[in-house]
């Protein structure tokens, strides 16, 4: 009998064992398609696998579910931009589900605080005059919370200097109000080491051109 | 635990022989009838492995044979399947047929009679915004209103008359609580407006007809609005008009807000500039001031308290009733208090508790050759609780106790007449909403109401069904007995009377797909006990009043045909007739006009920055009455025509978000006259002479600034 259970204890750590190298390896692939997509413009590859993984993750990871939120509102970005006003919340409902997912598992992270504010910029895209008056000081409450939360990740500021940047000057917005924010995204992208492999990096580029779009903007207004 | 163990062995034991006993599952998912679904999410519950359907919503995915597997079927917009299987060796080939996910906006909702605008509804045919923007509106609910089918575009009047009931018949209340002077003060064949300003509220339920038994005590209509919870930030708020200015500012905190304005109004400088078919001799002036309070309590509860005040005046000269080609001076002072609190919390998943307390005085004091001076104290309590059961059926009890307060002098040279009374309302009801399957909406209640002043008790029923017909399209009908108290005019005369009530019975169609929404609705509302007095005898009067109101009301809702546009069509059929206060025989009131529409545009010229709003409004002719002549109501007004305009233009003042609206009433010019008005007595060759209605002035100009200073309308620091 006291032989059985050593084996059935031996056959679970190794179970449990493979268990999280599976996990791994699962999200390195995500991941993978997950850089993959941020050329392509698909994220539907990466927002299926994300999916799965989170539905079979290990308790108290919450990485899992926040890319697959962070896929999803890439895909209500692109309905976006392909002018399919249904899907935008749609994608955006289910994003936002993800995201509540993993604000269960790990709440106060600076990374998820600052996709909540993605999430309800997202929602001023798809209707500013409806949606703006509510949705935009929440989410720059969002990304304050997140700069609050983690004074050193740069997503926040990314993500404040961007929604600053595509909002009319007249409601607040404009490139010189986005600029400090993508200056300080810069820096902290140049400085802020990621937990692990598998943590999120995505942004950089995208700060890049924000700062370069916003700089030369302001060069022109200047003249 | 056990079987997970086992799982996990058998897993161990199949990823050793890996390669050798892997099945493959083929199969297809179809995204409703007749579309594949593309890119649907297929996985083997528990695994991280899974793949997703390719163009033609087929899928490939091997697998680890095992006992019992589940397979995950997820789509957006979709409702997820998981299928239960036993994979053995062979291959298996399975097809899906997905379900469309039951959101807000698919889902079979209760519409007959109401129009909603709202935020934080997606079922909902209007938002907050589009009443703001409504051209002619002017930043009154009750003129935007006006552009929805059942109503009547009476301009002469401004009130709300709803689907062939009179103005009185419309009540309004806010945060559920009844407000007892929802307009400005005004003589006769001057328009009123809507007391409250449309930024107050979040949310508006405009009800036609068949409403919720929540609500009572108004024969045709309740307009339900809902005033906002805490604001986003601190603001400061400046306006400046042609006809006045205002300035508000509102604090918040982490939990609470405070907010309080003053505004000014005078139609002095407006009336001199532009000519004025009326001879004011001191044109409207008018002061007001608002405070509001939000506090979120520790237990997530949502305290609202705001009190307004509006002191108002003018001085004009206006047809004497005994000779209306003569004219002497008038004036008019109203002072107008309300202020209520009310309290909101979930206290658990199970209840929720909504309380209010409402307290209002009014008084208004008429000078000519006569004066009257009138006041009307209101108080009021209202609970309501809402038990939420687990199959998304909701059971609400409520009750509430109105109680008024009427006094009134009227002295004309010898005449001195003094009247006074009090009414206590007093009412309960019970209402049950849900779903009978997933194509069924129900909601069926009653209503206990107790008339005191009147020594009345009335029990109505209320029931509206609606039915999911096809994606997009549904059904509805509703039904139920609607009683109210015969107005303050007559009881202060008589009280030997009994509540009016009226019977609706209404067919809704409506269907929805991506920003179109096509509505059409069929009535039928039967009036008895109506009050009626031989004419000039009101103190006789009695309940043996009646009469029906019948018709068709169309509306149409396109976002999307034009790019950056946005428009509605409605359209009112109405055929009524009454016979109530002085008619001597049944006949078509003089505020309902047969045919009513109205064309309400909007468009956003991104460029300049500049939202542009056209409303036209047309009116077939309304029947009035000529004494001179035995027919009664026999006369028509012209056909009634508007199209107004306006523009907002937004941008920024010193660094502040800014708003600068201008509009104009009447563009084209049309000829716009609402009959006549007769002298109460006839002339020494027993004629009653008459003047033509007509508006103040043919067009109405309006130019403001608006200026919004902090975090609450701008977005950074």
């Amino acid at each position: 009998m006291r032989a059985l259970m050593v084996l059935f204890s031996l056959a679970l750590s190794i179970s449990t064992f493979a268990q999280n190298d599976r996990y791994n390896a699962a999200m390195e692939k995500a991941v993978g398609e997950l850089q993959a997509a941020e050329q392509t413009r698909d994220f539907s590859t990466p927002a299926n696998t994300f999916e799965r993984i989170t539905a079979a993750a290990p308790e108290g990871e919450w990485l899992p579910a926040y890319y697959q939120s962070y896929c999803h509102i890439m895909q209500a970005v692109g309905a976006m931009q392909e002018g399919k006003p249904d899907q935008i919340t749609a994608f955006l409902d289910k994003a936002q589900a993800a995201l509540n997912k993993a604000k269960g598992i790990s709440p106060e992270n600076p990374e998820i605080l600052a996709l909540q504010g993605y999430i309800y910029t997202g929602h001023v895209w798809a209707d500013p005059m409806a949606n703006g008056p509510m949705y935009s000081p929440q989410s720059a409450v969002a990304y304050k919370t997140a700069m609050e939360a983690g004074p050193d990740h740069p997503r926040a500021y990314h993500l404040m200097g961007m929604h600053l940047f595509y909002m009319p000057a007249m409601y607040g917005g404009g490139a010189a109000r986005a600029l400090p924010y993508l200056e300080q995204a810069a820096e902290r992208f140049e400085s802020h080491e990621p937990a692990s492999g598998l943590h999120p990096t995505w942004g950089s580029y995208f700060n890049k051109q924000l700062l370069e779009q916003a700089t030369a903007k302001l060069a022109k207004e200047e003249k | 635990m056990k079987p997970n163990f086992f799982l996990a062995l058998l897993l161990i034991v199949a990823n050793a022989l890996h390669g050798q006993s892997e099945a493959i599952l083929a199969g297809r998912v179809m995204a409703g009838k007749a579309e594949p679904a593309v890119g649907a999410n297929l996985y083997i519950k528990g695994s991280f492995d899974g793949t997703s359907t390719d163009a033609d919503g087929q899928f490939r995915l091997p697998y680890l044979p095992a006992d019992s597997l589940v397979l995950v079927v997820s789509y957006i917009g979709f409702e997820p399947v998981e299928h239960t299987f036993t994979g053995g060796q062979d291959s298996l080939w399975l097809e899906f047929r997905l379900k469309p996910q039951s959101t807000e906006l698919q889902q079979v909702v209760i519409s007959a009679g109401a129009f909603e605008a709202s935020d934080e509804k997606k079922a909902v045919l209007l938002r907050p915004i589009d009443i703001v923007t409504t051209a002619g509106s002017n930043g009154n609910i009750v003129a935007a209103l006006n552009t929805l089918p059942g109503t009547q575009s009476n301009a002469e009047d401004g009130r709300i008359f709803v689907r062939g009931g009179d103005a009185h018949e419309t009540q309004t209340f806010i945060d559920g609580l009844r407000v007892p002077n929802p307009y400005t003060s005004n003589v006769p064949d001057l328009p009123v407006r809507g007391r409250f300003s449309p930024f107050l509220f979040k949310g508006t339920s405009f009800s036609t007809g068949g409403y919720s038994a929540a609500y009572g005590d108004a024969l045709s209509s309740a307009l339900v609005l809902q005033t906002k919870d805490l604001p986003e930030a601190s603001v400061t708020s400046l306006s400046m008009m042609t006809l006045g200015g205002g300035l508000s500012h509102t604090e918040r905190w982490e939990n609470s807000a405070l907010s309080a304005g003053v505004d000014y109004t005078n139609l002095g400088p407006y009336t001199r500039l532009v000519p004025q078919n009326i001879d004011w001799e001191d044109p409207v002036t008018a002061q007001g001031a608002q405070v509001g309070f939000r506090q979120k309590m520790g237990n997530g509860a949502l305290l609202k308290a705001q009190a307004n005040a509006q002191w108002s005046g003018f001085s004009m000269r206006y047809p004497l009733p005994e000779n209306p080609t003569e004219q002497s001076l008038l004036s008019l002072q109203n002072d107008n208090y309300y202020g209520s609190a009310t309290y909101h919390q979930l206290i658990n998943e199970e209840w929720q508790l909504d309380a209010g307390l409402a307290a209002g005085y009014d008084s208004e004091r008429i000078d000519q050759h006569f004066s009257v001076d009138r006041s009307n104290a209101m108080m009021q309590g209202r609970a309501v609780a809402i038990r939420y059961f687990e199959n998304d059926w909701a059971l609400k009890l409520g009750t509430e106790w109105i109680h008024s307060d009427f006094k009134e002098h009227y002295q004309e040279a010898e005449t001195d007449i003094q009247s006074a009374f009090q009414e206590d309302y007093i009412s309960a009801f019970a209402e049950t909403e849900g779903y009978l399957g997933e194509k069924v909406a129900l909601r069926a209640g009653l209503r206990a109401e107790r008339y005191n002043l009147l020594d009345a008790n009335r029990l109505s029923p209320r029931l509206s069904l609606a039915y999911k017909a096809g994606q997009g399209g549904q059904f509805a009908l509703a039904y139920g007995h609607f009683y109210q108290a015969p107005q303050q005019d007559w009881l202060r005369f008589t009280q030997n009377l009994s509540p009016e009530r009226a019977d609706h019975y209404l067919v809704n169609y409506q269907y929805r797909k991506g920003g179109r929404t096509i509505r059409a609705e069929l009535y039928h509302k039967a009036y008895q006990n109506l009050v009626q007095f031989p004419a000039g005898t009101p103190w006789l009067a009695e309940n043996s009043g009646e009469g029906y109101a019948r018709g068709l009301d169309l509306f149409y809702r396109d976002r999307v045909s034009i790019p950056n546009g946005d428009f509605w069509v409605s359209y009112s059929y109405l055929d009524t007739e009454r016979r109530y206060e002085d008619y001597p025989v049944a006949a078509t009131p003089d505020f309902a006009a047969k045919h009513n529409l109205s064309v309400v545009y909007k468009h956003w010229i991104q460029e300049l920055q500049t939202n542009l709003g056209l409303t036209y409004t047309l009116g077939s002719p309304r029947p009035y009455d000529d004494p001179n002549t035995l027919r009664f109501n026999d006369l028509r007004t012209p056909t009634f025509q508007d199209l107004s305009l306006n523009l907002s233009y937004l941008t920024e003042l010193f660094g502040h978000f800014t708003i600068v609206h201008a509009s104009v009433s009447n563009v084209l010019g049309f000829e716009q006259s609402f009959g006549e008005r007769f002298s109460n007595q006839p002339d020494p060759n027993g004629r009653f002479t008459s003047t033509a209605i007509r508006p103040p002035a043919p067009r109405f100009f309006f130019v403001g600034v608006f200026v919004s200073i902090g975090e609450g309308s701008t977005f950074s620091n």
